[in-house]
């Protein structure tokens, strides 16, 4: 058996989250909104309009491509890209070619072997977005539908098209530079990177290759609408090619979606001619000058990278890089730690929190930590509570719960919840464990009898104490005290 | 450079098939003469020397004009789809784009 | 009260006697109006005649008038609008069967700017189809007969444009310009036809030929005229990526000059010798004696890599640009479309019925320069050759002010002898185009009449936004051979 790998590049276009759209003033807030609403004579391409460009797409490329140590070009063009389809109103994409935006970056991800790897980013550029068809099959599929819906208030979205290098060596890391990308454009805040809604698209190109030996055919695999898919196609595809190549059958040179219902990639409809865009640089838009002195105040701007970020809790929290990982997935979460953090919660307590309650939370909620109904101080203040006792774990959840449901903050929870922030201790504790073991004589009874081998009745009495005690005893001070009763 | 006939009839079919244009023979061939006669007045520009010269200088021009980021309703958007070979339900309708070659589904 | 003395008005003729209350709008629109209307069978300089919308205009000027209330640098002034510029609620059709029935719903900039000067637009002139061609013959909806010789085309392809104000429909008209279609127009009907630098004029609402090229400009009887409308519609805009950030000067003043002192005029040292028309020679000198005896030194220039390889080079560029701006029309959203099983048949056979046979040909030539096996060898090659075309003209104007140049090879042709030979009718713009490639400012005036009565014109050439040395020295030209004249009906030979 040879000793295929796979060569595998990636082309990802990132809709760019500003309020209107590349070449025009319409909104691109275009989910759930009427067809054909959000469009204008100029994303319509009406005859006699003329594209404007967005300032603010260009500072999110140049912010974008900054973060990824491209070179930006201080003077780039568009150029028109023609192809005829119904989601492209002009009939020609104002598009970049040979002069674009950004060029030469990298992104740095893991290789298997734990240490992490350079994939070089080839460019970045701009372009605009072409509009959403609806096909007529009942499955919404394009094949063999009788006719289409087309609906242009998708059309002229800025788009940012990054391409890296060929040097993506296995669908997991192909992966993972796609959800480091997420990422990152997020932390930019000039994306929701959103795989699922279309703000965050994929197209692959994998080919395979023995080590030292000359690239292969690329297939080019399109329709990976999640990571999961991203990861399982590019797996499939690279069985696929080794396969063939085992058999000694020829890689063709094609383009093939990826069919998540089968879990297969297929052929896309192969056209006799391969398409000639007819690249030329549009007349209507004279040449983009970025001043120097613009790019180097954006550098300065740029926040703390999500990979700067991790290395600051590893180093200066002394956390693992694990747990970073997952406190520094999301920009809004890891702010929310340094804030924890800088109002005096220990790191490790802080730490705890937030990757079990918090991350709960804007889960089910599907929210920023931001918007959450409570303040800092208040999560803060809770989790010194806890820290110095005066709260258990168990007890703070259902405070915290509380504080979410009501909005109110941790003083009012707890007199709401009816605890002592303090602990039942002595005496006070005492009491109730006599009250709990005579009320459980029968209990009581049958462990002095010496049936309780494997100690499950103690237990019971233990959480029937905590139960009553709210969860302000100490565990261990019950425990003694039911011992030493008993 | 010389062209046959043949392939300039070819060469105006497949322009014709790039451009989305329908031409029946009798305009394939009118249009493959005039390619012709055309193309060997453009040929002309060969005899300049343009080895030194950018064809796209970026410097002499006065630089693309920004629009900032601020959003607008255009509200003559309704009239758009009354204008519109075929429409429904508020989109624009186009006839089958892909036939189903295969005979599984 | 109609009087057809109005026909025969310039715009400030008019604007002086709605001030000094002598007539109103309304009587103005009603003679042009109603004079189009018996015209137009011959002429067919109009696609749409604009009688309701012209009408309920001028009664709701008139109510201003009467009102006392401030009017506009252009008020109840007629104006004609090539069909290649967006009307908003009017058709606009670029004389082509494509957009036989297409309303935009949006006015161009330079339509805004008329209106918002008091102007009234009075009808959308014919054209050859999407602005190819330089006769109007090209035309879906028929050609347009010159003024002047009804036997004759009126040049193109803002042919409907200049024949409205040689007619007398209106004194002034809008037309667009890539390779000659307002300057040669103006030459074969005896008007005033400017071409701005370009990017001087805004183009939105333009529907695009050839967008590197493309400019829309002023026709005029008057000189007057042609600057104040000039002025208007140059007002910058913000929806034109390629309108330049420049002041605009006053272009009126210019017209003040009497003297041509310390000014230089260059012309072709070989004009004499070169294969046009005796006629055009004849007023290309009279032209210049005109100038130097102004005080101009008249100084002889060479134009070798224009005259050589400017057509060559615009018939690569133009086609390209032409082939992208009409790809939109596919038959989806707006214009011609066929009933058709499948897409791609949709987009054939409406791009194949709607588009004429001038258009097909140049999408197919700009769709083949543009290609893969075409790009570097034809369009890439033009547009260093451009280059060379600027680079020739920025060298003359280190020696000259303006050029005086032929504006078109022949007098006005009859209809019909050019238009087998695309060749030959792209000839007639051999003069106009390099003006295009190096984006420079043209205007074409009337000189002369031939001995067939027929107007022979001149063209003057500056450097970028230098509209001002143009407009002087056709103001010398026009003090000593007279204002453009109308050519009424009962005129005509």
């Amino acid at each position: 058996m040879n000793e295929f790998i796979p060569v595998i590049g990636l082309e990802i276009h990132v809709q760019l989250a500003t309020k209107s759209k590349m070449f025009c003033s319409c909104s691109t807030d275009y989910i759930g909104v009427k067809p054909n609403s959000h469009v204008c004579p100029i994303c319509l391409g009406l005859p006699g309009s003329l594209p404007m460009i967005n300032e603010k797409a260009i500072m999110y490329a140049i912010r974008t491509a900054l973060a990824l140590r491209c070179k930006v070009n201080t003077r780039t063009i568009f150029h028109r890209k023609h192809y005829f389809y119904p989601d492209l109103p002009k009939a020609y994409q104002i598009s970049q070619y040979d002069l674009p935006l950004a060029v030469d970056g990298y992104l740095e991800v893991s290789n298997d072997d734990g240490k992490t790897q350079r994939i070089r980013i080839q460019r970045l550029h701009l372009e605009e977005d072409a509009g959403k068809l609806v096909h007529s099959t009942a499955s919404g599929r394009l094949m063999g539908a009788e006719y289409s819906l087309v609906d242009y208030n998708r059309s002229g979205v800025p788009l940012m098209e990054i391409v890296t290098h060929p040097d993506i060596a296995s669908a997991k890391q192909a992966r993972e530079f796609v959800s480091r990308l997420r990422q990152l454009v997020r932390y930019l805040g000039v994306s929701d990177g959103d795989m699922e809604a279309g703000s965050l698209r994929v197209d692959a190109n994998i080919s395979i290759t023995e080590p030292g030996g000359e690239y292969g055919e690329k297939v080019e695999v399109k329709n990976m609408n999640s990571l999961r898919a991203l990861e399982r196609a590019l797996e499939y595809e690279f069985e696929r090619q080794k396969e063939a190549k085992n058999e000694g059958k020829a890689i063709v040179s094609e383009t093939r979606h990826w069919d998540d219902g089968s879990n297969i990639t297929i052929p896309s409809r192969s056209k006799e001619e391969a398409e000639d865009y007819r690249y030329f640089p549009d007349p209507d838009l004279p040449p983009l000058v970025v001043d120097e002195r613009v790019i180097v105040q954006l550098c300065k701007e740029l926040p703390e990278l999500p990979w700067e970020v991790l290395g600051r809790f590893v180093s200066d929290y002394g956390l693992s890089s694990d747990e970073a990982e997952v406190l520094t997935e999301r920009k809004d979460v890891a702010l929310l730690m340094d804030e924890l953090v800088k109002e005096g919660v220990p790191v490790k307590v802080a730490s705890n929190w937030i990757r079990t309650e918090i991350l709960r939370v804007l889960n089910e909620r599907g929210i920023s930590a931001e918007n959450l109904p409570v303040q800092t101080s208040e999560i803060a203040g809770l989790l010194l509570l806890v820290d110095r006792g005066d709260l258990s774990t168990t007890a703070a959840k259902e405070v915290f719960n509380l504080m979410l449901e009501k909005s109110i903050n941790v003083e009012e929870a707890v007199k709401m919840l009816g605890l002592n922030t303090g602990k039942l201790t002595g005496p006070e504790l005492e009491a109730v464990i006599d009250k709990v073991l005579s009320e459980n004589s029968d209990v009581v009874e049958e462990i002095r009898a010496g049936k309780d081998k494997k100690g499950k009745k103690i237990k019971f009495l233990q959480g029937i104490v905590m139960r009553e005690t709210k969860g302000q005893a100490d565990p261990k001070e019950v425990q003694s005290f039911i011992m030493s009763k008993i | 450079m010389d062209i046959t006939p043949e392939e300039l009839v070819e060469d105006v079919r497949r322009m014709a098939r790039l451009a989305m244009i329908e031409l029946n023979k009798e305009e394939t061939k009118q249009i493959a003469e005039q390619f012709k006669s055309i193309l060997d007045q453009l040929q002309t520009l060969r005899e300049l020397d343009t080895s030194d010269i950018n064809p796209f200088p970026l410097e002499d021009r006065d630089p693309t004009p920004w629009r900032s980021d601020e959003a607008a309703l255009w509200n003559r958007y309704n009239e758009v789809l009354s204008q519109a070979p075929a429409s429904e339900d508020g989109y624009f309708k186009v006839p089958q784009i892909v036939r189903d070659d295969r005979n599984e589904e | 009260m109609k009087n057809s003395e109005f026909l025969k008005f310039s715009a400030f003729d008019l604007m002086s006697g709605y001030s000094k209350g002598e007539f109103i709008v309304s009587d103005v629109i009603e003679t042009v109006l109603e004079y189009i209307e018996i015209n137009e069978r011959n002429l067919n300089a109009l696609i749409t005649p604009m009688y309701e919308e012209a009408r309920s205009r001028a009664w709701m000027l008139d109510a201003a008038l009467a009102r006392g209330e401030d009017l506009g640098p252009l008020f109840g002034v007629p104006v004609v609008i090539k069909d290649n510029i967006t009307t908003d609620g009017v058709r606009t059709t670029c004389g082509s069967r494509m957009l036989e029935n297409w309303i935009p719903p949006f006015s161009a900039h330079v339509v805004k700017c008329l209106e918002r000067a008091g102007a009234v637009v009075i009808g959308k002139a014919n054209m050859d189809e999407f602005a190819m061609g330089s006769s109007t013959e090209y035309s879906a909806f028929g050609p347009t007969l010159n003024p002047w010789d009804l036997s004759k085309v009126p040049g193109g392809s803002s042919g409907g444009s200049a024949a409205s104000v040689a007619a007398g429909y209106a004194p002034i008209a809008l037309g667009s310009d890539t390779g000659g279609s307002i300057r040669q127009p103006a030459a074969f009907c005896g008007v005033y036809g400017l071409k701005p630098t370009y990017g001087l004029v805004s183009r939105y609402g333009l529907v695009a030929f050839a967008s590197s090229l493309d400019q829309i400009g002023p026709f005029a009887r008057d000189l007057k005229d042609l600057a104040l409308v000039l002025q208007i519609i140059s007002e910058l805009d913000d929806c034109d990526a390629t309108c330049v950030r420049k002041e605009r000067p006053n272009y009126l003043e210019f017209l003040n000059e009497s003297s041509l002192e310390g000014f230089k005029v260059g012309y072709l040292s070989d004009y004499k010798s070169l294969e046009i028309d005796e006629e055009v020679k004849k007023a290309v000198t009279e032209a210049l004696k005109i100038c130097q005896d102004a005080g101009a030194e008249i100084i002889e220039v060479e134009l070798p890599i224009s005259a050589r390889y400017g057509l060559p080079c615009y018939y690569t560029i133009a086609p390209a640009e032409a082939s992208s701006s009409l790809a939109r029309f596919d038959g989806v959203r707006y214009g011609f479309s066929v009933e058709a099983e499948d897409l791609q048949e949709l987009y054939q056979k409406s791009r194949g019925g709607g588009f004429g046979p001038e258009v097909k040909r140049r999408i197919l030539i700009g769709t083949f320069v543009l290609s893969s096996s075409g790009y570097e060898t034809y369009y890439l090659q033009a547009q260093k050759a451009r280059q060379l075309v600027v680079k020739e003209f920025n060298e003359v104007f280190l020696k000259t002010d303006v050029l005086l140049l032929p504006a078109t090879p022949t007098l006005p042709f009859k209809r019909g002898e050019k238009i087998l030979d695309p060749v030959k009718v792209y000839m007639a713009d051999l003069f106009t185009i390099p003006v295009n490639l190096a984006g420079l400012p043209g205007l074409s005036m009337k000189v002369s009449s031939s001995s067939s009565g027929l107007p022979v014109g001149i063209q003057l050439v500056s450097k970028k936004f230098c509209e001002g040395d143009v407009l002087r020295t056709a103001s010398i030209i026009e003090r000593a051979v007279g204002p453009a004249t109308t050519i009424m009906g009962g005129d005509r030979k």
